[in-house]
């Protein structure tokens, strides 16, 4: 029999618990090393002290913007981040209802084309794709590192899964309306599927704000660049200073942290409804 | 306004499942006519084929004389209630009424004035600014009918949209559709599996089966004259006993049970047609297996030694009402003296209130024993 206290009971918890703290862990670490003085970060690594932000200071993130163009890395970011999920949410919406939806001749067989491109890893895309975009002129600027990721067959996917289950007679009923597709789509469709929008878009912001593969291949200057990119040159700016390089980190991984605890209510939701894994 | 005509209306999915098969129906101007059928009996569909949901295999769609099957949906002049009503979550009760306005491009003062006029007729002023979510089944109900009478349609669909109401509220609402139907005069198409809603509510009643119709008229003709065994059966609670009988030459009435000397017929009584009596009056003795209490009255259930024709053996689909092995039905008054389980009862059959049926299920005409042992060949 478990009662309270029981070890059938403290076991699972335990064990639970452990992992929490190996997955906190390093974030409380990176917070408490960006909020202390240079000198203390890498005495007091290690050890428990490391965990604390004793006599917290904002001297590491005064040197981040001093030592680096910080702001324009970040909103190189915010921009190219932004319009892959905004294009993203029209594009691949869009082109989810016409598979759910629309009756066409070779729905079934793109279907089938788009949901296997969900194996292909974009590393085995990125060569082609390389040479494509240098011919079109369009490397070291924003628009080579937005295209190619606003149609994605993951996106497609989970609009998909979702408007297949939509009930289809409120459509039925706004095509007795006089309602037409786009009308049907825009203000039918779309305000029943907020929690599946709003998935997307968490997992599209998460997907890409750490991207740094193709902003390596396809960007030279700084001006352009994103923050993976920033943070891993920054890393070898002499001099070395950890305080600085978490303050970097801290600052990079806090909008996505915010974007995830503003939406998180509907990506629950949509994770529950759709049962897709995020 | 207008009558709705289906002329050799045909209905075949990508898979060869023919849903509705060569089928003509007028539906007067004005009219409610209820489709009436077991489920997949194709009633649904043919809704879908006059709201322009489903294109058409083959005929002709034609409403107010106009020919409407090439037609997109909002080009027929219809307007639907669906049986989940469909309503808009997201948009109030004033949005979803005026929506189908919106999409005509009806001016904001005019779009107000007639969803206020209808809400006032379906009772609905009060929760304009509500949400779907938060109406009763019976106001959700009210709005898709709104919804589908706001732009004062040429023909108004109904499909089962009482399935989803409790009974008190199905009866109230019932009453309901059939007030605002006389009052807007609007042609009507009403389907259903419900045989209460469609006597009460049709001005006249399409029996389906199987995507075909079995027969059209009023509510008492479809009962007291059904044209096959299938439309005896599948009209009355429980239907018409079917029993095999036969006609021989020179005889006043048939004989229950099989022959070899004479043409095998189907004997079709009301169980409200049959009465306990004595033996000597008897047509038919048999046990008691079940007695069912409705309050009002009790129905018996009863082994007979005559075999019976279950629906089984007419149509899978409308054998779920009944037992597995059919039993002869009898109504009997509450006041009157109830058998019990076991009990040997002995039962005579109005002669007036008697139907035959052919072989094949057919009903013989009307005009007793004589004429339809003519119609099956005997002299």
């Amino acid at each position: 029999m478990r009662y309270p206290g029981s070890p059938g009971r403290i076991l699972p918890y335990a064990a639970l618990g452990v992992l929490a703290a190996l997955w906190i862990g390093p974030v409380v670490i990176m917070v408490a090393a960006s909020l202390k003085p240079e000198a203390r970060v890498l005495v007091e690594a290690g050890t428990l002290r490391g965990l604390l932000p004793l006599d917290p200071t904002l001297e590491s993130y005064r040197d981040v913007f001093e030592r680096v163009p910080f702001g324009r890395i970040f909103l190189n970011t915010l921009l190219i981040n932004v319009s892959i999920v905004a294009g993203g949410l029209v594009v691949n919406s869009l082109a989810a209802y016409a598979l759910a939806r629309l009756e066409w001749p070779g729905r079934g067989l793109v279907l089938a084309l788009v949901l296997s491109l969900l194996a292909v890893p974009f590393e085995a895309l990125a060569v082609p794709l390389f040479y494509a975009t240098t011919a079109l002129g369009w490397r070291d600027g924003y628009l080579v590192q937005i295209l190619p990721f606003v149609a994605n067959a993951l996106s497609i996917y989970l609009f998909h899964t979702f408007f297949a289950a939509m009930p289809r007679e409120t459509e039925r009923a706004a095509r007795i309306d006089g309602a037409g597709p786009w009308r049907i789509f825009l203000e039918i469709v779309v305000p029943q599927s907020r929690t599946v929008f709003a998935t997307v878009a968490i997992v599209t912001f998460l997907l890409h704000w750490g991207l740094y593969l193709w902003p390596l291949l396809v960007t030279t200057r700084v001006e352009v660049r994103p923050l993976a990119l920033g943070i891993a040159s920054f890393r070898t700016l002499p001099p070395v200073q950890w305080g600085d390089l978490m303050a970097f980190a801290v600052m990079m991984v806090a909008p996505v942290a915010l974007v995830f605890l503003v939406l998180q209510r509907w990506f629950t939701r949509s994770v529950a409804s759709t049962g897709t894994k995020g | 306004m207008g009558a709705l005509e289906l002329n050799g209306v045909e209905k075949v999915y990508a898979g060869g499942v023919r849903a509705v098969a060569d089928l003509d129906l007028h539906v007067r101007d004005g009219e409610l006519l209820v489709l009436l059928g077991p489920s997949g009996c194709g009633k649904s569909t043919i809704l879908e084929l006059v709201a322009g949901l489903e294109p058409l295999t083959s005929g002709e769609i034609r409403i107010g004389g106009r020919r409407v099957d090439g037609e997109p949906p909002d080009r027929r002049d219809v307007a639907m209630v669906f049986q989940s009503y469909a309503l808009y979550g997201h948009m109030s009760v004033r949005e979803n009424i005026e929506f189908p306005l919106r999409m005509r491009g009806v001016g904001r003062t005019e779009r107000r004035r007639r969803a206020v006029d209808i809400a006032s007729l379906l009772q609905l002023e009060a929760v304009l600014d509500a949400r779907p979510a938060a109406l009763s089944g019976g106001q959700q109900q009210r709005v898709a009918m709104g919804r589908a009478l706001v732009r004062r349609p040429a023909a108004f669909l109904l499909d089962e949209p009482l399935s989803n109401l409790d009974a008190r509220l199905r009866t109230q609402l019932r009453e309901e559709i059939g007030r605002i139907q006389r009052r807007l005069g609007v042609t009507t198409l009403h389907v259903t599996h419900d045989q209460v809603e469609a006597l009460s509510l049709g001005d006249r009643v399409a029996v389906l089966r199987a995507g075909r119709l079995q027969q059209i008229g009023s509510g008492q003709e479809l009962y007291d004259r059904p044209a096959n065994t299938f439309v005896a059966a599948f009209l009355g609670q429980p239907g018409m006993n079917l029993l095999r009988g036969t006609l021989r030459e020179g005889d006043d009435a048939p004989t229950l049970g099989g022959r070899t000397d004479g043409r095998a017929v189907i004997v079709g009584i009301r169980p409200e047609d049959a009465r306990p009596c004595s033996p000597e009056e008897a047509e038919l003795t048999g046990t008691v297996r079940l007695v069912e209490d409705l309050g009002s009255e009790r129905v018996v259930h009863m082994d007979v030694p005559v075999p019976l024709v279950g629906e089984r053996d007419q149509d899978t689909a409308a054998s779920e009402a009944r037992p597995a092995a059919p039993l002869f039905a009898v109504r009997i008054e509450r006041h009157r003296p109830t058998p019990r389980v076991e009990d040997v009862v002995h039962v005579a059959l109005r002669p007036d209130r008697v139907r035959l049926f052919d072989h094949d299920g057919r009903a013989l005409r009307p005009g007793g024993p004589r004429s339809a042992a003519a119609e099956v060949g005997l002299p």
